[in-house]
């Protein structure tokens, strides 16, 4: 598989000579050369995929000697969403936010850990590729001159870096308990225990699931739009997305139910992060927090520990990627990143295409019938209540009502045909159609079974 | 009773002060400074459970006896390295944000 | 109430941690089976002495890799973060005493760093404690004779292309095996001549990487101290 080998050299060499280099102009050529490169090289991977997946350990050594490395369907799907909201970010930045100082080698940095974090079965290893996204993605958030934003970086950087220190207490139970770092060699030797606990832990605030949220909202509000779109998009459920692999292959608690309390951090966590963002008052805030929602989605589909509701939260963490980069590169684009009524009402008429991106991306955030985000809260509903866990599954459908319900006004603004309206109220008829979508979510599915059965 | 069994507690004990220091700071520069004293724990935690006293450093020719674990010295240079990363990384925030904050005032008393 | 919150929550932890670590982290000296293969196999496997270095450069060398990349990446972002700060300052620089000294000094720290990267392999050192060594040289000119006198001696840009150098050399290592079909970062398997254990020339690309990692960490390093310490605007 020499693809995987240059999606990973070829991003941090690329990081490295970008540091070098002083002119905006080549820098950018570099980075666009480095994004294309990167998305030949996935071709070539998904072209010579099989549905087991491959593997191939760094070292040519036998897997728990060395640092497996594997390419199997998830790490297709996650690359290939780091591959297009990268590419997004980098043709949105039109005020070379991304290009001052050595800002683009960070910005190739954070694609080479996310490829290897991505693909590696070592625990040490996931490691490290956190750390290393965690350093290029930190300072990213700071604006030059903007205050705000260095204390939310400062903040950002404290949160990572303490659960990175409970995660690798964890990987030192794990390893100690059984004399291996392979995730599949840890499974098969029966490690787990509090220990993974400790991992988990780490692994959710660096996804930033309840309670260890509050590093978030600040960090993703006050980036510059085109860095909040790959935090939100590509960064923040990758910690889920490691979780995933530790639950796939048997590292689990030694008592207490896993799956229980992963479902129930899950449901708080949407339940939160939708009441919160219903409160805010500036565009990219509320975004931040209902990022904090869609990764209690995922987790719910993680908690499952089916390989239906597996399938679900991968395909839920695609969808989301996709949809959340996109609102926040159109919020750029459109001038809503200030507070509510600054924003310029009616701004979707002039720029027709960022809008009907923001609006196509917000109708799946709240998963509006027929959209992929509808099939990936259907999928995650329907898991939940097979395992006949009824008060998750609920608290999903409510948050869909409580998504629609912050994002309607949103949505009216940005298409509102009157200019002087400032006023960011509710629409009377929001919780009807609020509560009829809620209907419709019920009945729908039965209607679309037919369609969704052949998706596994 | 061998002295080194004793280091993964130490370690504990200094990541739990790092941490109690995280929580009741506010200055910066402290905040960075108990994430040092946190990371230092979790490393020495981790190197001291690799052997026990009287085992030598796994560099063969040197050692006579028994020799401790190599992987886990390996794996706590590459945290340590990390940790010193972030450490640097940290000051320059708290730096960057001090003089902003600097700019601000004596922008207002202007 | 407010004010022992914090403690009560730490103690809360601790108890918890001691629970979670007692039996796997905290108690026992026995070696895992992984770590029991290096000790025995290591040096007829990767040709060299320190077994340390074995599992970094070789073993886990992927690890190491990354981890590079996140000094690299620090550096970029400390670089990034203090770039609106005005460049070099002429003045600077301590007492006589002081600056009569640490020329002194500075023969004997590089030829220790150099050691220290070169026989890594075979004693206790390795590349990232002789680049570690190496930029201290950096922080005692600064502190010697100014900022300034830093910047000309070895400038940012000369760095940053050391930098570049290092790492691209760390990359072709890695990608190199491919070639012959090996994984990436192959060493005696994909034909790279490990030596006699014991011997300056052993290891494969062991040494050559080890050296590509001192001229990296040494000038990511350097570059974090010349930033943090250059004078505000």
């Amino acid at each position: 598989m020499p693809g995987l080998a240059f999606m990973i050299f070829g991003a941090l060499l690329a990081a490295f000579a970008a540091g070098v280099l002083e002119d905006y102009r080549a820098k950018r050529i570099l980075m666009g050369v480095t994004l294309f490169g990167y998305a030949a090289a996935w071709l070539s991977l998904v072209w010579g995929s099989s549905p087991t997946g491959q593997s191939l350990t760094a070292g040519g050594w036998p897997r728990h000697l060395g640092i497996e490395l594997v390419v199997d369907a998830p790490f297709l799907a996650v690359t290939g969403l780091f591959a297009a909201i990268l590419a997004a970010s980098w043709a949105a930045d039109q005020d070379g936010l991304l290009l001052k100082g050595k800002r683009s080698s960070l910005f190739l940095a954070i694609l080479a850990g996310l490829t290897v974090w991505a693909a590696n079965r070592d625990i040490f290893t996931t490691f490290v590729a956190v750390e290393l996204t965690g350093a290029s993605a930190y300072s990213l958030v700071a604006r030059p001159g903007h205050l705000a934003s260095y204390r939310a970086a400062f903040r950002y950087l404290i949160f990572g870096s303490v659960g990175g220190l409970i995660m690798l207490l964890g990987i030192g139970s794990l390893y100690y308990q059984s004399g291996y770092l392979n995730i599949v060699h840890l499974g098969l030797a029966g490690a787990g225990g509090l220990g993974l606990a400790l991992v988990a832990a780490g692994l959710l605030t660096k996804s930033a699931l309840v309670p260890f949220h509050t590093w978030l909202p600040e960090a993703h509000s006050h980036a510059p739009a085109t860095i909040s779109a790959i935090l939100s998009g590509a960064l923040l459920p990758m910690g889920i997305f490691t979780l995933a692999r530790l639950v796939q292959n048997g590292i689990s608690l030694a008592s207490g139910r896993l799956d229980l309390l992963l479902v129930g951090i899950g449901a708080l966590t949407v339940l939160t992060g939708h009441a919160w963002a219903g409160r805010q008052t500036e565009t990219k805030r509320l975004l931040a927090y209902s990022s904090v929602a869609h990764m209690g989605y995922i987790l719910c589909g993680v908690g499952c520990q089916t390989p239906a509701g597996l399938s679900a939260a991968l395909l839920h963490l695609v969808v989301h990627g996709f949809s959340k980069a996109c609102a926040f590169l159109s919020v750029g684009q459109l001038n809503l990143g200030g507070p509510r009524p600054t924003g310029r009402p009616g701004a979707g008429h002039h720029q027709p295409v960022a809008g009907a991106a923001f609006t196509y991306a917000v109708a799946n955030l709240i998963g509006l019938p027929l959209t992929p985000g509808f099939l990936t809260k259907y999928l995650l509903t329907r898991t939940l209540v097979e395992r006949g866990w009824l008060v998750p599954a609920i608290v999903l459908q409510v948050g869909t009502v409580l998504a629609f319900l912050y994002y309607w006004p949103l949505v009216r603004y940005l298409w509102s045909p009157n200019k002087s309206i400032t006023s960011w109220a509710c629409p009377p008829g929001g919780p009807w159609l609020a509560a009829g979508l809620a209907l419709a979510s019920l009945w729908l599915p039965r209607l679309f079974s037919v369609l969704i059965a052949s998706i596994p | 009773m061998d002295v080194l069994s004793l280091g993964p507690w130490v370690g504990l004990a200094l990541f739990l002060i790092g941490l109690y220091g995280l929580l009741t700071s506010r200055e910066m520069t402290r905040i960075v400074m108990n994430l040092t004293v946190a990371e230092s724990g979790v490393i020495f935690a981790l190197v001291a459970r690799a052997g026990s006293g009287g085992q030598g450093a796994p560099i063969v020719g040197n050692a006579a006896g028994s020799m401790v674990a190599p992987l886990p010295h390996a794996l706590v240079l590459t945290a340590i390295v990390i940790g010193a990363s972030l450490t640097a990384l940290g000051l320059s925030l708290a730096q960057g944000t001090h003089e902003l904050e600097r700019n601000a005032g004596s922008g207002e008393e202007q | 109430m407010m004010r022992s919150f914090p403690l009560l929550l730490i103690a809360a932890l601790g108890l918890l941690l001691v629970f979670a670590l007692g039996d796997s982290l905290l108690t026992g000296t026995e070696i895992g089976p992984v770590a029991q293969h290096y000790l025995d196999n290591g040096v007829a496997e990767t040709g060299v002495y320190n077994l340390v270095t074995a599992v970094l450069l070789d073993y886990r060398a992927l690890d190491t890799l990354l981890e590079s990349a996140v000094i690299f990446a620090a550096a970029a972002a400390v670089w990034s973060l203090m770039q609106q700060r005005r460049l070099p300052d002429a003045e600077g620089g301590l007492s006589v005493a002081v600056r009569t000294l640490i020329p002194r000094l500075l023969p004997l720290l590089l030829v220790y760093s150099v050691h220290l990267a070169l026989f890594g392999h075979l004693t206790p050192g390795g590349g990232f404690q002789g680049g570690v060594v190496l930029s201290v040289v950096s922080v005692l000119l600064i502190a010697a004779f100014g900022t300034g006198y830093e910047y000309r001696l070895i400038s940012p840009n000369t760095k940053s292309r050391l930098e570049l150098l290092g790492g691209g050399i760390l990359v072709v290592i890695a990608l190199a095996p491919l070639v012959v079909g090996a994984a990436l970062l192959t060493n005696g398997g994909a034909g790279f001549p490990l030596g006699q254990p014991g011997s300056l020339f052993s290891g494969g690309t062991i040494p050559v990487l080890s050296l590509a990692i001192f001229v990296k960490v040494a000038a990511a390093f350097s570059l974090i101290l010349y930033s943090l310490l250059k004078k505000g605007s």
